[in-house]
């Protein structure tokens, strides 16, 4: 029965996000916060984990500013616990300031066997968190991870790289990250909301982690950022759906003949 | 060590066959760019079995130097190992950036190598460029910093720096440098290492490797592709439709675009519409069609995107193609922002008639 970890991060529904009609730039304020999405899956592949083997699902999180009520959601869905840190240092890019700081995390819920992570966020997309946890505590990591089994303390994962699927194996302890393909996570019912309530949400200070601020400046930082203003004639199209076919029509053979 | 002493840049690259991939010709064509900007080297680094040739074009494909490791363990990619070989050849000559691409090797990888170099790692850029950098709490200014520009949310791009740490590490988007000719008449420095294997490094065991090959679907190769999006989903009206009928339209006027002007077409998807997983496009829209941020990245003469609303993991996928159509019925969809050619009106209405003119023509 194998204790499992599993990171989850609070970003913005970046699917809300529409751009400011003049400086183009994201209106944040109209945009929910949310769990991402990946991190949901790797949550779903916890608790069916458990469900098999048995053992014990925390869920970690560290942020700016998390919001309890995003981690109830966790929780409803089936974790035993979570451990989350809220510091406004954490609004950060750096993949090794969030590894580090989860880590620690990590190291509160206890004696675990896998840690599994969404291969990636919604928001910076950065694709770092999980390699980098796995170097923190030595041990390997299998990403992109479409299908997973367990067998014999021994993880077998299928995972996607450019050429094709992969299948690998290796002994726990080990890191796991996960996308979309690998389940669809479950709505949790009334009575699990209800339960989820009991559930224990252990907040920490910097402190309580043993870390200093110092520790959480960034060796990447961000400096400027630009509306993306792309450089072009834009033509709508107008007209009767028959004309606009026709004007496409034309553009196709435009295109074609400038090659 | 001061940062000053850190030299040359360095391109992690992939061997295929006797070269290189693409994309990590790509990446040395962006290593070039940089150096030269310096004045200091562009360094392919290479790992694999058999490399002889692959060293060599590498010279020719524009780098000053190979830095790599010919031995038969290292013939096929593992994570570990790999991460060792390449922190050794790091901590030993001290480059001033190290970059990787932006793929799932590469994603894999960089990572690791960086918390290795205790250094920071910009992920997904899609441009580079040498600035100063002035840090306020010290007062102090960073010549010939690497700004590693990628994109942020829908609308915006980002500089990221890595201005005390080193080497500055950066994984670049597929798509967005072109290769530098293969010129045989080039001339570099060799430099190899020769690492023993740890056995701790193989603690993964690969039991299958490139099983279910992808299919013939070439998104990178395709002179024109028309992408589906969750709006194929719904007519003009607002009534549901069998998105089988979407998917079977474009792939008559792709067919009819080949026979009339002999370009090649490909049909692309969004994520959302690829994992919402309908019954109707069981097994025509699949994975490999994917384009956006974690799918592939495509550049064709032309991109139509078909009831695509422009979500920003979907546009960094496509922002680069030569000119851009698109047709959705949502007036508002930020896709219309990067189109050359808007069509605000009803695919279902649109497509088959340009499918009946093609066809007529």
């Amino acid at each position: 029965m194998p204790d499992i970890v599993v990171c989850v991060k609070q970003t913005v529904d970046v699917y809300q996000l529409k751009p400011h009609p003049e400086t183009l730039e994201p209106v944040f304020s109209q945009a929910q916060s949310k769990i991402s999405d990946f991190d949901l899956n790797a949550l779903e592949e916890a608790l069916r984990i458990r469900e098999k083997g048995g053992g014990r699902v925390s869920v970690v999180s560290a942020g700016p500013s998390i919001n309890q009520l995003l981690i109830r959601e966790t929780l409803a869905m089936g974790a035993d616990e979570a451990h989350i840190i809220s510091h406004p240092l954490l609004s950060t890019y750096d993949g090794r300031v969030t590894a580090t700081v989860l880590s620690k995390l990590v190291e509160k819920a206890g004696r675990w066997d896998l840690i599994l992570c969404g291969e990636a966020s919604l928001d910076n997309s950065d694709y770092q968190t999980g390699p980098r946890l796995a170097e923190i505590f030595g041990v390997p990591h299998l990403a992109y991870v479409t299908k997973l089994e367990i067998s014999d303390g021994r993880l077998k994962a299928w995972k996607s790289m450019e050429d094709g699927l992969h299948v690998a194996s290796c002994s726990m302890p080990a890191v796991v990250t996960v996308g979309l393909e690998i389940n669809t996570p479950r709505l949790p019912s009334l009575l699990m909301i209800r339960a989820a309530t009991k559930k224990p949400i252990h907040e920490y200070r910097l402190s309580d982690l043993g870390l200093t601020e110092e520790e959480l400046n960034p060796s990447v930082t961000l400096r400027e950022l630009k509306a993306l203003k792309v450089e072009r004639r834009r033509v709508k199209l107008e007209g009767k759906p028959e004309e606009l076919a026709e004007k496409l029509a034309d553009i196709l053979v435009r295109e074609a003949l400038a090659r | 060590m001061s940062l000053e002493q850190y030299k040359d840049v360095w391109a992690y690259c992939v061997r295929e066959g006797d070269s290189l991939t693409r994309p990590s010709l790509e990446i040395l064509a962006a290593a070039r760019k940089v150096a030269d900007k310096i004045g200091q080297k562009a360094v392919a680094v290479i790992l694999g079995y058999g490399l002889d040739r692959v060293v060599e074009n590498a010279i020719a494909h524009g780098a000053d130097a190979v830095v790599y490791a010919d031995e038969p363990w290292l013939e096929k990619y593992q994570c570990l190992p790999y991460t060792r070989v390449l922190c050794e050849m790091a901590e030993k000559m001290k480059p001033y950036a190290f970059l990787f691409v932006a793929d799932e090797l590469g994603r894999d990888l960089s990572p690791r190598v960086a918390y290795r170099l205790n250094t920071g790692l910009a992920t997904d850029n899609i441009d580079l460029a040498v600035e100063d950098y002035y840090f306020g709490p010290t007062n102090t200014t960073y010549r010939n910093i690497l700004a590693q520009i990628r994109p942020d949310f829908a609308t915006r791009v980002a500089k990221i720096y890595t201005p005390r740490h080193r080497p500055q590490m950066a994984s670049i988007r597929p798509g967005n440098f072109e290769p530098l000719r293969r010129d045989p008449s080039r001339r570099g420095e060799l430099i190899r290492f020769r690492p023993t294997p740890v056995e701790e490094d193989f603690k993964v065991k690969i039991l299958e490797e490139a099983i279910q090959r992808k299919s013939q679907i070439d998104l990178e190769g395709a002179d024109i592709i028309i992408s589906l999006g969750m709006g194929i989903l719904r007519d003009g009206e607002g009534n549901p439709r069998n998105p089988r009928e979407a998917f079977t339209l474009v792939s008559e006027i792709l067919e009819l675009i080949r026979r009339n002007y002999g370009l090649k077409g490909e049909i692309g998807a969004t994520r959302a519409l690829i994992y919402s997983e309908l019954k109707e496009l069981e097994g025509l829209i699949t994975s490999e069609r994917q384009v956006g941020q974690t799918g592939r990245t495509v550049a064709p003469q032309i991109y139509i995107a078909v009831g695509i609303s422009g979500a920003v993991q979907h546009k960094v996928g496509m922002i680069k193609s030569k000119k851009i159509v698109a047709i959705n019925s949502d007036r508002d969809a930020p896709i219309f922002e990067l189109a050359h050619y808007a069509i605000k009106d009803d695919l279902y209405k649109v497509l088959p008639r340009l499918r009946s003119l093609l066809a007529g023509g």
